[in-house]
């Protein structure tokens, strides 16, 4: 288990002069750590992977593996264990000769290999199905067959690149969570790529959210929920409803910010500086807010839409003095369309998003 | 432009020159041994094929000068040729187009007694090679014929009424020789196609000639276009048929004027010859690179309209007709190669059968070289056409930077757009003495200029099918060895060679076949006294020694067949859908 560090990585594509980094990134994944890079597709984050595995190098910046600086080292010196999203398995072999395969560029005997072998297969729910043709198994089955490839090795690093997105949605919570536990079994720090917010927040230790080439939030994903950094993250992860607003005052880890007629009390960063009459956006969960008949909510609006749930109701809700929707999760089904409703936050639901 | 403008300017320019320069690109270690690996392929290709052309394009400004020299073309015969040579090639385009297109309908939309057969034959004509297919036409329906004298003797019809000569051999030896580049084309096309197009177009209200007009033709456009060009650069390069019906086009122009010591006038025709086959080629890269329709749905295929009673029976004959007509070549050379020499003279087939022939071209160590020639210079040609053409696909496959794939596939494929005859005529031309341009290198009069030859003209096939075969790769499956450590040389032979070895074997037995059979370039740079096969089978039916021109022309077509059961046998196919069009990718002229 060893630490992942990118020391001011960026990544420059196109040689004209005004070319402006692709990718600019500075992270490390602790050791151990299931770190994800999540974010929608073109921003980047399969090739840091590359970058990280050595198929791809960085313009500039420095990648080091513990105190190892790896990055002039072509990817078979590096260690690394890969899972590909279309599985690349070796069609030509069977199943465990695709395990076997890094084993024995590794020298390991063949007693051991075999042990090795099976102990990797038994850990992805794979045991007896060595002498079977890769073709013959099921897109799941492949792709343990692919992570038990990785493993087998006992990377110090293990990288992911979007393992789930070629399953389907049952298969990918299986697989998730055998992912997961076979990365804790397997002591080794591991990367995860995907697009998929919620296969992030399932399963990460920490997550790198990226867009526009830069990581936008790089927190637990708790954190990232529940204090987003920026507005992107704020809509990119979950649903949430930005709002504009204007600070009022500054309190003690809050801050009052007004809305259009109402003020509300939000919750605040303690590292960012704010203070009164700064322009900030208010990220506001659909399920913080509640449905009201308290004449002092802090705001109001009109039903525009309605989608019955079962348990809940989504409601549209045109705000008062805000020209904006916004995205309402409640309990209370009984909610007409075209009915004016008074929304509380509860105190600190919000989260103030500085400018 | 005002001055502070243009100073301005100069320094954006400035600026953006200093930028580019300190932004060289980085590459991974895996990204520049593709780049080092693309060196011997640009180095070899560069040699032997950009830098013979342009020695053409130079010898065309020697003699009398550059500007006398096009204007003798302009004037003289040439022109006269090179206005022939596009006639014949727009004749054929239609006329394949119209016997291409319509087999393809009439078996992919039909069913009938004997569909299959006539399926499997109508690909033939690519694998015949040029000379023996051309002469097997000139054996059936010359005046002296095998078809005009069986209609004489049958229906008493006038065989010069019937029998071919001059431009009307060539267009049919051309039509039947080129239309499968127009079968394949469209049988692709409707393969591709949806039924429920042509169902929405009929609940639309279209009656069945509407739908056919308005939307399966329209359809096909891009398939008829790339058969039309495809058909039209093989015509233009064509020269077994004009020579052997005697016709002047721009080919057979290069070869008889070379021959006539004025090179000059050679090159130039060989440069403008060049020049229309590369604009051809440049046309249709851009043409396939366009956006082709394509059905939007995953509908299901058409099925066959059974056919019955009386167009059954039609439709039957029909084909056994076409069959017997692709059969024949393979079988007169088959025949006459059994036939006893000058017993065949006035009668339909050749009255006297003996083992001669064979006997003879197999003991007389004289009629054995040719052979030998042909075998071994084809042999060396197919290894290094393999080990170039196999490392230009993987090259490209792998290329990591933005520019460059789109100049090194461009040069590959250069000479296969190449007319044969202009490719002996740049080979001849730069390598006859040492030049600083040949490095010294002398092939003229050396057995070796063959197998260059053959390399030059069959590496853009090995090249086609390694990439074909890489193009079925996972993307990544060698990337995943090297993450588990194998060196990007290693992935190559450990994960790659394994999973692409059947598509360049295939690639290396048609370049082995192709050249053993080669003709065009092989008249125009062999070695006196070392006549390669298809020189010899030239000369010997030349000489009217029929019989030991068809016992070449049978091995030849043994050792095809030969090498077709093998490349069906290691792609180890199951037996698919009747859909599957075997498709032999030879390239003839």
């Amino acid at each position: 288990m060893i630490p992942i560090h990118l020391d001011k990585i960026s990544k420059t594509y196109g040689e004209s002069a005004e070319a402006t980094p692709t990718i600019s990134v500075d992270f490390t994944a602790e050791q151990g750590e299931f770190f994800t890079l999540l974010g929608p597709s073109g921003c980047g984050k399969s090739t840091l992977l590359r970058m990280i595995a050595g198929f791809v190098a960085p313009t500039s910046g420095e990648i080091r593996f513990a105190e190892r600086n790896v990055t002039k080292l072509p990817a078979y010196r590096r260690g690394i264990g890969m899972v590909f999203q279309n599985y690349a398995l070796f069609p030509h072999m069977s199943v465990a000769d695709n395990v076997a395969y890094g084993l024995k560029l590794r020298r390991v005997g063949k007693a051991a290999r075999a042990e090795r072998i099976d102990k990797a297969l038994q850990r992805v729910g794979l045991e007896g199905y060595g002498k079977r043709r890769v073709d013959q198994l099921s897109g799941g089955q492949q792709q343990r067959v692919a992570l038990a490839r990785a493993i087998v090795i006992e990377p110090q690093v293990l990288l992911l690149d979007e393992p789930l997105s070629n399953l389907d949605a049952k298969l990918r919570e299986e697989t998730r969570m055998q992912i997961r536990e076979v990365h804790k079994s397997a002591r080794t720090t591991a990367v995860y790529v995907t697009h998929d917010q919620s296969e992030a927040m399932a399963m990460s230790d920490r997550i790198a959210v990226l867009a526009d080439g830069r990581a936008h939030q790089i927190d637990t994903p708790q954190k990232v929920y529940n204090e987003p950094a920026t507005a992107f993250v704020a809509r990119f992860i979950g649903r949430s409803n930005v709002i504009p607003g204007t600070v009022v005052s500054v309190g003690d880890g809050t801050a009052l910010v007004r809305l259009g007629p109402g003020d509300i009390t939000v919750r605040r960063s303690a590292d960012a500086p704010l203070g009164a009459g700064d322009v900030v956006h208010v990220s506001l969960r659909p399920e913080s807010l509640e449905v009201t008949s308290d004449g002092d909510a802090e705001l109001r609006g009109v039903v525009r839409s309605r989608e019955f749930l079962g348990s809940s109701a989504v409601l549209e809700v045109e705000l008062e003095g805000v020209a904006q929707m916004i995205t309402v999760s409640t309990a209370n089904v009984g909610v007409r369309e075209g009915s004016r409703i008074a929304l509380a936050s509860a105190s600190g639901a919000g989260w103030v998003i500085p400018e | 432009m005002s001055a502070t403008a243009a100073r301005t300017a100069t320094e954006t320019e400035l600026v953006a020159t200093v930028g580019k320069r300190s932004r060289r690109r980085q590459l991974a270690t895996t990204e520049r041994f593709i780049v080092f690996l693309a060196i011997p392929v640009f180095a070899v290709v560069l040699f032997f094929v950009v830098m013979p052309m342009l020695q053409t394009v130079v010898e065309s400004s020697g003699g009398n000068g550059l500007i006398a020299n096009y204007a003798n073309f302009l004037s003289g015969g040439s022109q006269r040729a090179l206005f022939l040579s596009v006639g014949i090639s727009l004749a054929t385009v239609a006329l394949c187009a119209v016997v291409g297109t319509l087999l393809a309908v009439l078996l992919t939309r039909f069913e009938f007694p004997g569909r299959r057969a006539l399926q499997v034959l109508a690909v033939l004509p690519l694998a015949l090679p040029p000379l023996i297919g051309a002469a097997a036409f000139t054996i059936l329906y010359n005046e002296t014929g095998i078809f005009p004298r069986a209609l004489h003797e049958l229906f008493g019809v006038d065989p010069g009424v019937v029998s071919v000569s001059g431009v009307s051999g060539v267009l049919l030896v051309h039509v039947l020789t080129m239309f499968p580049y127009f079968y394949l084309s469209v049988t692709a096309g409707l393969a591709g196609m949806d039924t429920s197009l042509e169902e929405a177009a009929a609940s639309l209200g279209a009656a069945k000639w509407k739908v056919w007009t308005t939307v399966i033709l329209p359809m096909l456009t891009p398939a008829l276009v790339a058969g039309a060009l495809l058909t039209f650069m093989t015509s233009m390069a064509s020269f077994t048929a004009p020579q052997l019906y005697n016709v002047q086009t721009l080919t057979m122009q290069i070869v008889s004027t070379r021959t006539g010591g004025n090179y000059s006038l050679a090159a130039a025709q060989a440069t403008v010859l060049a020049g229309v086959s590369i604009g051809f080629l440049f046309l249709m890269r851009w043409y396939q690179g366009r956006q082709n329709y394509r059905s939007m749905s995953k509908g299901i295929q058409r099925s066959r309209t059974r056919t019955t009673g009386l167009a059954s029976a039609l439709a039957a004959v029909g084909g056994v007709v076409l069959s017997f007509i692709l059969i024949a070549p393979v079988a007169a050379i088959i025949l006459l190669s059994f036939s006893k020499n000058r017993s065949w003279t006035t009668q339909v087939l050749p009255t006297q059968y003996t083992l001669d022939n064979y006997i003879s071209i197999f003991t007389d160590p004289e009629a054995l070289l040719p052979i030998n020639v042909s075998l071994q210079m084809a042999f060396y040609a197919t290894i290094v056409a393999v080990l170039i053409g196999a490392t230009a696909a993987w090259v490209i496959s792998r290329w990591p930077l933005r520019r460059g794939k789109g100049v090194l596939d461009a040069l590959v494929m250069l000479p296969w757009a190449l007319p044969g005859t202009v490719i002996g005529v740049n080979l001849v031309t730069a390598f006859a003495e040492p030049t600083w341009s040949n490095l010294g290198l002398v092939l003229v009069g050396s057995l070796l200029i063959l197998p260059v030859a053959y390399f030059v003209r069959y590496v853009p096939l090995v090249f086609r099918e390694t990439g074909a075969s890489i193009d079925t790769l996972d993307p990544s499956v060698d990337e995943a060895a090297q993450s588990l450590g194998a060196s990007p040389l290693r992935s190559i032979v450990t994960v790659v060679m394994p999973l692409v070895w059947k598509g360049i074997l295939a690639g290396a037995l048609l370049a082995f076949i192709d050249g053993v059979g080669e003709y065009v370039a092989s008249v125009v740079v062999y070695p006196a006294g070392y006549p390669p096969m298809s020189v010899e089978i030239y000369n010997r039916l030349y000489s009217a020694d029929l019989g030991s021109a068809a016992a070449y022309g049978a091995l030849q077509i043994g050792l095809i067949f030969v090498v077709l059961l093998i490349t069906n046998w290691i792609e180890h196919k199951p037996r698919g859908s009747d859909d599957e069009v075997p498709v032999t990718q030879a390239v003839t002229a």
